[in-house]
């Protein structure tokens, strides 16, 4: 993706895979496998989610970011 | 259903209980990726000028397209194609290796298509790709450099013709 020219940033569930992986930006969320953006119906968590990701696209300034924002689960 | 099968998705529903059962998994395998840097590539333009596209590995797919394989042990390396406008109730999902039944209940929890609609109304993002990628994340053995080698650099040009300056990527 990126050698293609498009930035990306990855969400992971799984901090010891992407701690090797070294991914360009990776969210860290402490969810359970298979809710990656959150719980059914929760629009808000969600959202905040995918904001989370948007907001390392802008302030990521260097490959391996990886941030772990506080979204209640 | 096979019994294989079968063993698959109870093993996904307890991963999905134990989390300690998934990161010592993690922390006994290498996920190490190809040595060298980590490319990089950044954003073009400010965010709220931005088409975005989403890319899964949940195994969403629309009931018109082939399913992924189910019965290879080391799992399937190509992705789908998902318009932006597909209908909801067209899509689905065939993947046996983590348990969907929260996606099945809504898709905005592996491919929130509604959630980043919703952002590109407020302007948070200029808009949505109208192209996604949609990947079954359960791929190893010899699948794994056909993933790396074929279909990722495929991948990445669909969404570069699409238009998408941005990939969001998120596991299931």
């Amino acid at each position: 993706m990126e050698r293609a020219g498009t930035p990306s940033v990855s969400l992971t569930l799984v901090k010891e895979i992407t701690l090797q992986l070294r991914p360009p930006r990776a969210v860290f969320l402490p969810w359970p496998l298979g809710h990656p953006f959150g719980k059914p119906g929760r629009a808000e968590q969600q959202r905040a989610a995918l904001r989370a990701m948007l907001g390392l696209l802008e302030t990521a300034d260097a490959p391996g970011a990886l941030i772990e924002p506080d979204i209640p689960w | 259903m096979g019994l294989r099968r079968w063993k698959d998705r109870m093993v996904a529903r307890l991963l999905t209980r134990r989390p300690g059962l998934v990161r010592r998994w993690a922390g006994s395998r290498d996920f190490s990726g190809p040595a060298g840097e980590t490319p990089w590539t950044p954003l073009a333009r400010p965010l709220a000028e931005c088409r975005v596209a989403l890319v899964t590995t949940g195994g969403v797919h629309l009931e018109a397209q082939a399913p992924f394989d189910m019965e290879n042990p080391d799992g399937d390396p190509t992705f789908r194609e998902i318009p932006a406008d597909a209908a909801r109730g067209d899509l689905t999902i065939t993947h046996d290796y983590y348990d969907h039944r929260s996606a099945d209940a809504d898709l905005n929890v592996v491919l929130p298509l509604d959630r980043l609609g919703e952002l590109a109304e407020e302007g948070v993002i200029g808009g949505v790709s109208p192209l996604h990628l949609s990947f079954m994340g359960h791929i190893d053995g010899d699948l794994a450099p056909r993933l790396i080698e074929e279909t990722a650099p495929e991948a990445a040009r669909l969404l570069r013709e699409a238009g998408a300056d941005a990939a969001l990527l998120a596991p299931a």
